[in-house]
């Protein structure tokens, strides 16, 4: 037995080389493990704050997160104001000298208008969704499923050995926490609060906290998506097992192919957009300063022209997962292969023509009219997926289990996040919508609904390979239900709120708004509890999972030819690909003792689906 | 390095570039250097994406100050330093693909000549936009945005006060002996200079890192007639510092 | 029309704790930001426009149904009996008050609307340096004018100049008092100052007595030394109109 066939989690001689295996590994598996529990820890930070922050909107006032630090010093234009300039309050901090002296409180006097209340600032409130989002965007939700579960099982899925550049795999890793370091340290300064889309003027003005370090920790965790993107193209170009033709990748790898295209080709502009801001903070150098000639809108073409396509960088790997997941625990073949693996490239080419949709109230009318209607486009290739997904359960012999579960929550919650795109997609609906809780509610659903649901499932699904272990699935079921349920409580509310013109971003908000506040503060306890115990639920399971075999699912794709755990070089031999990836009706799955697996009745099989 | 050289012959020790192994994970070292290469491309589209930015800016702005980014660009720069750093990077680009090309052929001292000649190109380039742009324009007080003089001999800087450009009232100075009246928004055309060209500076003084670590390994033997993956890579990355200032040179100095 | 050009920073500025609008007439909103983005944002209305440091950007509305009529004796506008206000709101995301950069939106019947027209242009109730720092702001001069130390603008800046003596291209030096200013106000072109060019608008006709005396007083107390006295100058000719009126003269801070 060499070295290379032992598992890639067995531990080495000793405490010190085995710690070595890990920080300097080149095994995609291990990188991807650790990915893994950065991005888990990230969910958990930026939940914390999710739930801090439905805690403040409790109630219509400040409750939990009044601050004095906030408290306006002075007001424009007065001498107290002037005085305040004076003492060293530079033009930066001409942000907080809001002339108005009488805030108001969700109460209202019997002539109508509002009750007022000391000044104090809502800092705390608006550096809790700053963080929350910027947490979840950039170190949580865009690395989770590429550098996470992609970059454990992509290679193995193609029979690969490893990714084609191992050391710029560990690099991407490094990189990765450089960039957490600057979030954290730009989180210990004090915070950022200038919303994760970073709006010019106000953050290369503002001087809460460190926005220039925050800033920094998105450009550099750029690169680690780029590193990443790079390197399963190749892999996906060069590495696949002989034998396997594009049409024979697992529908997971073609969306996480799509993935990395977009990675690679928007997250420059991205980069060089927040490069741009920290020229801005430093140097003022004034292209996206107003009061230096220059113009914020040109700011926000270029934030959207990457962080559009990012959704779907967020979204396209939850496709795959639910992909897999499905074909798998419903044993059936899946439905409409070609025209899920090409939509998923249809996505990420439209991506790049819709971005000015989030502008509608600040761009052109004329720009948007054509961005209004490419936007609809989108739906197209999705729409193909999604009918195709309910296809394949149709009349499938569908397995409850944790995975399954989450798919069909996918589903549900996806099908509702997107519908509700086209609607903002429209001109005259989003002016009346954008920058409302609907648009919060919408992006949930499909960020929340969409991947994250595809993440845990993938997680349940995949978790007995790499750990070699198997999870309690009864209470990995019960967390589930209450984290589908808890996710629509607090977010479908939302969708009502919005329409009703509840703008986001709001600390302090009109009173007839707080029952429906209420209800979505109470679902975020639930998704709380749900996450807790689906944690609890790993914990056992590594502590004392039972011991899992190759292929506890009977999956047909190459990482259940491997052991669990995989061995460091996941295969002993290069294995020869003699299905295809979902040939159910077909093939025996490995490692599964045929006696128990009996294939279908083939006349039975032709009469309900027709010849494939 | 115990290997024999058979096809010879004579007994020798490999040379690396002979005894190369690809890496546990690649069926042949052809498919690795396709992995690279393609690689390599990926990064450069991201550089294209990213220099991309730039022109986007410079475009809107162009689009936003027509007349005065005419007068800036005549004004801050002298098209005759931009035509030279232009002809040494398309000089380089060219030894450097002599540089390849000897590396095909085996021929190591080729290989380093031109490697020398590419270098010289590239410090040259970057002597000159330091020595005689950069250094002479922040003396001047010609730096981005709130950092800019109006004054020909720096001091003053435009203030950053709501909304407004404020230059003082005695604006038209000359110098060079052209009468020359500045634009409001020169400093925004000199953000734009200094942004891309800086980036674009760095970019090639990473050439020059890089291209000093091909020359460590061309004199460690590690480029030969089937090997030169790296040189060829680093010779695509070169052609794009060079592609991008083409776009840069005729945008900022001769519009 | 008073409304129909404002700058969103206006809207919950203490010029007008109501933002009223006459019924049954189309008003375009033509609006501004001195600071970063906002956005304004009327849900009954259905309307929403970003508002921009650099550049004017438009939206109009025609409201149908009228909210609030006028209380000739509480010089309020109120609530109509049976109807929900209309809510301004600011839609995009702009620092610390975001949340509370809104306002009720009163739509009134045009002659409630001339009423309440009328009396916020009665500023009788405002200290002379406030009044002065929103007329700075409203009639412009801001836009030339800094209040900071050595702020560069088209016209010099308002910092430390009061009780120094200038000098001009067209005149002999003269101390800055109140007659000066009134006289740069009324007449720019009379003195010039040294270094610029006769660039400021007249504001004869533009502006009443108070108007000018406020103004006066704010440039006053934008001279760290002359701080104080400029406030107490305030406080004292508050006090002697409230002794002229009799008791019970100015209301409270209710609707100015
Ligand atoms: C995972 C991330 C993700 C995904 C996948 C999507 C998917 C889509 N999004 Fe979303 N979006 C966000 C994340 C995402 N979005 C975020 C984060 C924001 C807010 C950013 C911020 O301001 O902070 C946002 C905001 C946002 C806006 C701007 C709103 C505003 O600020 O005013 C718009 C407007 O067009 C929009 C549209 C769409 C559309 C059309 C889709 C489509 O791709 C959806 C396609 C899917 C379907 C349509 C459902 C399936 C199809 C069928 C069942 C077939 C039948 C359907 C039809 C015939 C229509 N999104
Ligand atoms: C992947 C993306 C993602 C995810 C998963 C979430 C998840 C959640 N979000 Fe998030 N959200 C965003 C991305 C995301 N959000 C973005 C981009 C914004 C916009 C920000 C901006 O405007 O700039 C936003 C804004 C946003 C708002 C609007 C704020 C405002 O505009 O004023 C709200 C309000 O309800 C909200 C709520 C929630 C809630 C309740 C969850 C819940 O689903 C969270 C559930 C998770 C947990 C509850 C974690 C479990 C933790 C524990 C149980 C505690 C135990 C702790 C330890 C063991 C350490 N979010
Ligand atoms: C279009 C530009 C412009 C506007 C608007 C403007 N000013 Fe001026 N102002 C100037 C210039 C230029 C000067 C200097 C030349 C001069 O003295 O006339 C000046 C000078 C002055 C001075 C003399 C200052 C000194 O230091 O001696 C006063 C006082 C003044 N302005 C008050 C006002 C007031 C009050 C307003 C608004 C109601 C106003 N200005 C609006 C351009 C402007
Ligand atoms: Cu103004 Cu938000
Ligand atoms: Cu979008």
């Amino acid at each position: 037995m060499s070295h290379h066939d032992v598992p890639y989690l067995a531990p080495k001689d000793n405490i010190w080389q085995t710690i070595m295996s890990w920080v300097v590994t080149y095994d995609h598996k291990k990188i991807g493990v650790m990915y893994l529990c950065a991005v888990l820890l990230m969910f958990f930070l930026g939940g914390v704050f999710a739930l801090a922050l439905r805690m403040e909107l409790w109630e219509p006032h400040k409750t939990v997160m009044v601050d004095e630090a906030g408290e306006v010093v002075a007001i424009a234009g007065t001498p107290e104001g002037t005085a305040a300039l004076e003492a060293g309050a530079t033009t930066e901090e001409r942000g907080r000298f809001f002339p108005n002296i009488e805030l108001i409180t969700g109460e209202r006097n019997d002539d109508g208008s509002f009750k007022t209340e000391p000044i104090t600032g809502n800092n705390i409130y608006n550096r809790s969704f700053t963080l929350h989002g910027t947490i979840m965007v950039f170190l949580f939700i865009i690395p989770s499923v590429p550098a996470a579960l992609g970059n454990i099982f992509l290679p193995i899925m193609l029979g690969a050995k490893d990714v084609a550049f191992p050391r710029l795999n560990l690099a991407s890793w490094y990189v990765y926490i450089f960039g957490g370091i600057f979030a954290l340290w730009s989180l210990l300064q004090g915070g950022v609060e200038t919303g994760w889309t970073f709006y010019t003027p106000y953050s290369s003005t503002t001087n809460w906290g460190d926005v220039t370090a925050m800033v920094l920790a998105a450009f550099i965790l750029g690169f680690s998506s780029i590193f990443t993107g790079m390197n399963f193209i190749v892999t996906v170009h060069k590495l696949r097992v002989p034998g396997m033709g594009w049409f024979d990748m697992p529908l997971f790898v073609w969306a996480i192919y799509a993935t990395a295209i977009i990675q690679v080709l928007a997250t420059p502009v991205l980069g060089i957009t927040l490069l741009m801001i920290v020229f801005e903070r430093l140097f003022q150098i004034g292209i996206f300063d107003p009061a230096l000639g220059g113009d914020p809108v040109l700011y926000q073409h270029f934030f959207w022209f990457y962080s559009h396509p990012a959704v779907y960088i967020m979204i396209l790997p939850g496709f795959g997962i639910v992909s897999e997941l499905l074909s798998v625990h419903c044993r059936k073949k899946i439905f409409g292969y070609k025209a899920i693996a090409f939509s998923s490239i249809a996505i990420a080419a439209i991506s790049f023509l819709v971005w000015a949709h989030h502008m509608f109230t600040a761009a052109s009318p004329a720009a948007n009219v054509v961005f209004s209607a490419l936007t609809f486009l989108v739906a197209i290739p999705t729409a193909i997926k999604v009918f195709n997904w309910v296809s394949t359960m149709y009349k499938a012999s569908i397995v409850w289990n944790t995975p399954m579960l989450y798919s069909a929550f996918f589903l549900f919650c996806f099908t509702i996040g997107g519908l509700t795109g086209p609607p903002l997609a429209t001109l005259s609906t989003d002016i009346h919508l954008h920058d409302t809780y609907f648009v919060v509610a919408h992006f949930h659903y499909v960020m929340m609904g969409g991947t994250v649901l595809a993440f845990i499932g993938g997680m349940h699904h995949w978790w007995p390979k790499f750990t070699g272990k198997m999870y309690n699935e009864f209470w990995a079921s019960v967390a589930g239900w209450i984290v589908f349920v808890g996710f629509n409580v607090t977010f479908f509310i939302q969708f009502f709120m919005g329409t009703q013109g509840m703008p986001r971003r709001y600390a302090t908000y009109l009173e007839h708004f707080e029952l429906m506040h209420q209800i979505s503060t109470f679902g975020s306890w639930l998704l709380g509890i749900g996450f807790m115990i689906h944690l609890l639920v790993f914990v056992q399971s590594l502590v004392s999972g039972r011991k899992a075999g190759a292929n506890p699912w009977g999956g047909l794709t190459l990482e259940w030819y491997a052991e669990s755990p995989p061995l460091e070089h996941n295969f002993e031999h290069e294995p020869v690909l003699t299905h295809g990836p979902y040939d159910y009706d077909t093939v025996v799955p490995p490692h599964v003792d045929p006696e128990e697996y009996p294939l279908p009745d083939q006349d039975e099989v032709q009469r309900v689906h027709g010849t494939h | 390095m115990t290997a024999v050289d058979t096809q010879h012959g004579d007994k020798r020790e490999l040379l690396p570039y002979e005894a190369y192994v690809p890496g546990h994970h690649w069926r042949n070292a052809e498919d690795e250097a396709e992995g690279a290469k393609l690689g390599m491309w990926l990064f450069l589209s991201t550089e294209v994406l990213l220099f991309a930015g730039f022109f986007c800016a410079y475009a809107a702005f162009r689009l936003m100050y027509p007349e005065n980014w005419h007068s800036a660009s005549a004004y801050y720069l002298n098209w005759k330093i931009g035509a030279a750093n232009t002809v040494v990077l398309l000089l380089s680009s060219f030894t450097i693909v002599l540089a390849i090309r000897a590396a095909q052929q085996g021929r190591r001292g080729m290989i380093m000549i031109n490697l020398i000649i590419t270098q010289i190109c590239a410090l040259f380039f970057l002597v000159v936009k330091i020595g005689w742009e950069y250094i002479p324009k922040i003396e001047k007080g010609k730096l981005p945005g709130a950092w800019f003089s109006y004054s020909p001999h720096g001091g003053e800087h435009a203030a950053v006060e709501a909304g407004q450009t404020i230059m003082p009232a005695a604006a038209a100075v000359a110098e060079n002996g052209v009468a020359f009246v500045p634009g409001a928004h020169d400093h925004i055309f000199l953000s734009v200079y200094w942004i891309s060209t800086a980036t674009h500076g760095f970019h090639v003084f990473v050439g020059v890192l890089v291209i000093f670590w091909a020359m460590w390994k061309t004199a460690k033997f590690h480029y030969g007639p089937n090997h030169y993956t790296s040189l060829e890579n680093i010779g695509l990355y070169w052609h794009l510092v060079d592609v991008i200032w083409i776009f840069l040179f005729p945008l900022l100095y001769l519009v | 029309d008073g409304a129909n050009s404002l700058q969103t920073e206006r809207v919950s500025d203490i010029e007008t704790s109501l933002f009223a609008l006459p019924v049954d007439k189309p008003v375009q909103f033509l609006m501004s930001s001195q600071d970063v983005i906002h956005s304004f944002y009327i849900p009954g209305f259905r309307i929403k426009r970003d508002v921009f440091p650099n550049r004017y950007t438009k939206v109009w509305a025609h409201p149908t149904v009228a909210t609030h009529e006028w209380d000739p004796v509480s010089k309020r506008a109120v609530l109509m009996e049976g109807s929900e206000p209309f809510y301004l709101l600011c839609a995009e995301y702009c620092g610390d008050q975001h949340s509370q950069m809104g306002n009720i939106v009163a739509v009134m019947p045009q002659a409630d609307y001339e009423a309440w027209l009328a009396e916020q242009k009665n500023t009788d109730a405002i200290p002379l340096v406030e009044l002065g720092s929103i007329l700075y702001q409203a009639k412009g001069c801001a836009s030339c004018h800094g209040i900071t130390e050595g702020a560069l603008r088209t016209g010099p800046t308002w910092y430390g100049i009061w009780g120094q003596t200038h000098q001009f291209t067209n005149a002999p030096p003269t101390v800055v008092d109140e007659n000066y200013i009134r006289e740069s106000v009324l007449n720019p072109g009379a003195k010039i100052l040294q270094g610029y060019t006769n660039a400021m608008p007249q504001y004869q006709g533009q502006l009443t007595d108070r108007e000018i005396i406020a103004l006066a007083k704010y440039i006053k107390s934008l001279t760290p030394e002359f701080a104080e006295e400029a406030q107490q100058d305030s406080v004292e000719e508050m006090e002697a109109r409230q002794a002229e009126e009799g008791e019970g003269g100015t209301e409270g801070e209710g609707d100015m």
